[in-house]
């Protein structure tokens, strides 16, 4: 059995007295690609702020790398929700993904010319080189999600973790981001939130569905009554099999 | 009256009137340093906090004029409490926002008219005849010494230092907090100093008499153009034309 590279114990989660996460097990093994699908407020988006120390739970514990997920930050990437942003915030797009190695930024508040480089490298990875200096708030919605991968790349984290970036992007920058997928899933443990499960069957190696609880299934498992909303547990379509 | 006339008379008027030098460049410095200020005030949409810290002040200066002229305590000036006042509010602020976030809103609220409400309170125990408390809340430019611009000017140098180090942290947990946090900022730490900038740049602003602080919100909004620190000097011409408006008026 490989090492895991997170661990979820017995884990409960409540906003004020609503139980959103009960009795959640998961553990995710370095180098795995996970597609995390459920309905909304199913908790999906929670239990990504749990395995980054954002959220504490009620009771259990979340392990990354074997330690609390607080002192183990600065091995995330994470690449949030693009509507979430101000698009009036006036940032340029090298500002935006130089935000990603913050940590680096010396005393006296400048960047080495090292991390501007990587910065770069970042942005030509996700091909937006050639903007660099656009403001982030008019860049397409593709593009706007690629210059927060590259962002959450910049720092070389070992876990990478997406929430729903696919949501606003039209078809064409759709595949161009789950081809970046491939080439950094030899690289790094990928968890993405989506709502798209037929492009996710094909792509993760294993889905976990939140919904209050979380179950694991392999892609062959992935029934079609899910995504009209109907989940079951991972037993059925091996009855079904059988039959 | 026509544009150019006016501008004509004014610098008529400013060459003759020393006074109204003093309150020219008392804009200008004042304006450096709601310009940098404001503009964090606007992206990190706090305006309603700094206005509550604004208003806020009022409780600070009226509990220090009733000690002075009560109790004879001479030391201490409006000036004092409207520090204390301030740097209190923007504590106690930050300290809602980074607990309390769902009702942040209300508690907000209830801090500013609490704070005038006590101001009010300390005004009316207070004996004598207290135009003075009311002329630090509102300010007249007219009214600035060179000692205050002195004030102001090291004021400026204060921020200005203070931003160059931090503008880029600041930046960081104004777009973004959570990713500021993957790489180890210290988000809630930098969150109070802003606000703690806010409250000093109001309190200074106010003090010379200079009605400024209660524009800084607006400089933004209307001079949109990315990047923040480009636009600091377009924000204080602007502000410099307030200045000019506001004498024209006079």
């Amino acid at each position: 059995m490989p090492e895991a590279l997170i661990e979820i114990c017995n884990l409960n989660f409540s906003y004020d007295k609503v139980l959103v996460l009960e009795n959640v097990n998961v553990k995710i093994f370095r180098g795995e690609f996970i597609g995390i699908f459920g309905p909304n407020g199913g908790g999906k988006t929670t239990l990504l702020k749990l395995l980054m120390g954002f959220l504490n739970p009620d009771a259990g514990k979340v392990l990354l790398f074997g330690r609390p997920p607080k002192t183990e930050r600065k091995n995330i990437g994470y690449v949030p929700q693009v509507a979430r942003f101000d698009k009036q915030f006036p940032i340029s797009v090298l500002e935006l993904v130089l935000m990603g190695c913050l940590s680096q930024l010396r005393w006296w508040g400048g960047y080495p010319a090292k991390t501007i480089e990587k910065a770069k490298e970042a942005l030509e990875k996700v091909g937006l080189l050639d903007i660099t200096d656009q403001p982030f708030g008019t860049l397409s919605g593709g593009q706007a999600q690629r210059a927060l991968i590259a962002r959450a790349l910049v720092s070389h984290p070992s876990l990478l973790l997406l929430d729903e970036p696919t949501a606003s992007v039209d078809p064409q920058a759709e595949k161009e981001i789950y081809q970046l997928l491939d080439q950094l899933k030899e690289k790094m443990t990928i968890i993405m939130v989506t709502h798209d499960l037929q492009t996710i069957v094909n792509k993760a190696e294993r889905l976990l569905c939140v919904h209050r609880h979380v179950t694991s299934y392999q892609p062959k498992e992935i029934c079609e009554h899910f995504a009209l909303g109907l989940y079951h547990p991972p037993l059925m379509p091996k009855i079904m099999q059988e039959v | 009256m026509n544009i150019p006339a006016s501008f004509a008379n004014f610098f008529h008027a400013l060459s003759n009137n020393p006074f109204l030098q003093l309150a020219l460049l008392a804009g200008c410095a004042a304006s450096i340093a709601s310009g940098i200020i404001g503009t964090y005030v606007v992206v990190k949409r706090i305006v309603f906090i700094s206005g509550s810290i604004a208003h806020s002040v009022l409780g600070g200066m009226g509990l220090c004029l009733w000690l002075k002229r009560y109790y004879g305590i001479e030391w201490l000036t409006p000036l004092d409490g409207a520090l204390i006042a301030a740097l209190l509010s923007a504590i106690l602020m930050g300290y809602i926002h980074l607990k309390y976030r769902e009702r942040e809103d209300t508690v907000i609220a209830a801090i500013w008219s609490t704070g005038m409400a006590i101001g009010v309170i300390f005004i009316a125990l207070t004996p004598g005849y207290n135009v003075e408390l009311m002329n630090f809340l509102f300010g007249n430019i007219l009214w600035v010494s060179k000692a205050d611009i002195t004030m102001l000017a090291s004021l400026d140098l204060v921020l200005l230092a203070i931003v160059l180090v931090f503008h880029r942290r600041f930046l960081a947990i104004c777009f973004d907090e959570e990713q500021a946090a993957l790489q180890r900022a210290h988000v809630n730490g930098l969150y109070l100093l802003l606000l703690c900038l806010v409250a000093i740049s109001v309190v200074l602003l106010s003090y010379p008499g200079d009605s400024h602080a209660g524009h800084t919100r607006g400089y933004r909004r209307r001079l949109q153009q990315p990047p923040i620190s480009n636009d600091v000097d377009c924000r204080t011409a602007h502000s410099v034309f307030l200045c000019f408006g506001h004498m024209d008026v006079l």
